[in-house]
């Protein structure tokens, strides 16, 4: 275990060097984003309608911590594989989870900035009722991981990081328009109701909801067992099928 | 434990090949068929072939990183098929493809590695510094990977396959596209690795002049199967019996040779002459000769020359073995010129 912290930590050193490239638009992103989705809110349901207006922000909280770490596993994988840099890594004596936990966490890391400004934003020029509880911060982690093994193997499977870029991209799209997450369930179409319950966004949405208005409940601990659940699955997954090595070709 | 081969007591392999045939299922093309190789622990083994002849996918299955078609290999006594994973504990793999941590300085990708692969962050820290300085990479090694040149690339990937201390190095064309001087640190660094840590060291290469000087075993590979297998003597042995005597007049000798009524003619008159008279010679142009004999009469040879020539005539003067290269055009060649 001292080891694959070890290793965690060196890895995500690692990941975050990619700041040094990416910076510029990093930074770009950090501060646009957050103001086009609060334009985005306004428009969906800051014109006095409160609860559209809780749906939408935590909406897109949960999209940017799920999708960020998902889009990041598919395409980064998809991508080292391109370069060679994949195998720079599979021919070392790291764990498949590390290497994955490692990239989901930089992913989360890097979509909190703007997690935390549409959260203050929100708050305080929407009115809404914010009182996060402490529960914040294990659902953050949870939602970051959740689609990571996913993502992981659309990385691993896809012949080239673009196949990987539009899988996870299309995955994304079913994520969150056929799941209650920028909208209520009773607002779904009838016959998305029962494919919502396998969606994890679903109890991301529902969970960040809940710890973000600071009002805890049974469907709260529900969220985030089926949360813990669901990574912990993929993660299991990952460790047991997906093979560092090329079988094709 | 290493494994041992009962047939030889002492003798361990770091690598046990057999049968090994890998066919990609895209192309139908069978890449490696019924390869069959031990590799003793403490070895250099050069690999050798023509492009496409299945060396690197060869050494991509040993290196855990490409699954067999059929086949079996053991990597210490492990079964690198049934768990790849064990690879990375004992072999460390240089690619020929250039890998790409672009946002990695130098000294970054080099200590990751020896982290990754056990050394505390203080041994890291100093095995980086002292590659970088032995390999003259030192004035870039702050520099990020995506501002380097491909050599640069190339060679910080190299110095992290090197860095570590695995007991198996695996080597992928490891001098491509660098200068001479920096081959030559190269090659003297992997023998000193070989000679004072023992570490098994597998070349694949196509610069066989270069790799003849650090191999002590061979395999050329051509069209997916091992067409040659031995120390590089033997295959020589096997190629051709005979040593050639290369010998190089000097230009007043040569001279006098084209000019036989000159004073100074007699004597480089005589050396031709004397040249001419020994049993296989040919001249190759003015004032170069080559003799071709038996290997077993090459003292006598040699004590010929000087005798009826006389060592003040001579400019150059080489007692030649077939080279591994000769070796390596004789069976790639050979491979082709035979029907299927």
């Amino acid at each position: 275990m001292k080891k694959q912290w070890r290793d965690f930590t060196w890895l995500l050193r690692g990941e975050m060097y990619t700041m040094r490239m990416q910076w510029f638009w990093y930074l770009f992103y950090m501060a646009l984003n957050p103001v086009l989705n609060m334009f985005l809110l306004y428009m969906f349901g800051g014109r006095g309608n409160q609860t559209a207006t809780m749906f939408a922000i935590t909406g897109g909280l949960a999209q940017g911590l799920t999708i960020s770490s998902m889009l990041t596993l598919g395409q980064n994988i998809g991508g080292l594989k391109d370069q060679n840099a994949y195998e720079h890594y599979a021919t070392l004596p790291i764990s498949k989870v590390t290497f994955l936990l490692a990239m989901a966490t930089r992913a989360m890391i890097f979509s909190l900035p703007s997690f935390v400004i549409i959260l203050v934003v929100g708050a305080s020029s929407l009115g809404l009722p914010f009182h996060p509880s402490l529960l914040t911060i294990p659902t953050v982690f949870l939602a970051g991981y959740s689609l990571a093994g996913l993502g992981a193997f659309i990385g691993f499977y896809s012949p080239t990081a673009q196949v990987a870029s539009l899988a996870t991209q299309v995955l994304a799209g079913v994520m969150f328009t056929l799941a209650p997450v920028y909208v209520s369930l009773n607002q779904l179409p009838s016959f998305l109701h029962s494919t919502a319950a396998i969606i994890p966004t679903t109890y991301v949405a529902s969970a960040l909801r809940s710890v973000l208005s600071g009002v805890i409940t049974t469907r709260t601990w529900t969220d985030l067992a089926v949360l813990g659940a669901v990574t912990l699955g993929s993660l299991w997954l990952v460790l047991k099928k997906l093979d560092w090595r090329a079988g094709q070709g | 434990m290493f494994p041992t081969d009962n047939s030889r007591p002492g003798v361990t392999f770091s690598y046990e090949v057999k049968d090994l045939t890998k066919v990609y299922t895209s192309s139908k093309v069978a890449a490696n068929r019924d390869i069959g190789l031990d590799i003793r622990s403490g070895e250099v083994f050069g690999i050798f072939g023509t492009n496409g002849a299945g060396k690197t996918t060869l050494v991509r299955q040993m290196a855990g990183l490409l699954r067999p078609t059929s086949g079996a290999i053991r990597l210490l006594g492990h079964d690198v098929v049934a768990d790849p994973s064990v690879v990375p504990h004992f072999v460390s793999y240089y690619d020929q493809k250039v890998m790409a941590l672009r946002a990695h300085k130098v000294h970054e990708v080099i200590l990751h590695t020896a982290i990754f692969r056990g050394l505390s962050v203080a041994q890291a820290r100093s095995a980086t510094h002292d590659l970088l300085d032995r390999f003259g990479l030192g004035s870039v090694a702050d520099r990020p990977m995506f501002k380097l040149s491909g050599w640069q690339q190339r060679q910080t990937a190299l110095l992290a396959s090197l860095v570590g201390d695995r007991p198996v190095l695996i080597l992928d064309e490891p001098t491509n596209e660098l200068d001479p001087t920096k081959r030559r640190q190269v090659w003297d660094y992997l023998w000193e690795l070989n000679q004072q840590r023992g570490t098994t060291i597998i070349l694949v290469t196509h610069n066989v002049m270069e790799a003849e000087q650090v191999v002590e075993r061979v395999a050329i590979i051509d069209q997916g199967r091992v067409v040659a297998l031995g120390t590089p003597g033997e295959l020589k042995a096997a190629v051709d019996g005979s040593v050639r005597v290369e010998v190089r007049l000097r230009p007043t000798s040569a001279a006098a040779s084209a000019l036989p009524g000159d004073g100074r003619a007699a004597a480089g008159a005589s050396a031709a002459d004397a040249f001419a008279r020994f049993p296989g010679a040919v001249r190759l142009r003015e004032g170069q000769y080559r003799i071709t004999a038996p290997r077993e009469q090459a003292q006598q040879l040699f004590r010929a020359v000087l005798d009826r020539v006389g060592l003040d005539r001579l400019d150059d003067f080489r007692l030649v073995t077939p080279s591994l290269e000769d070796v390596y055009i004789h069976f790639t060649a050979k491979e082709r010129s035979e029907p299927a």
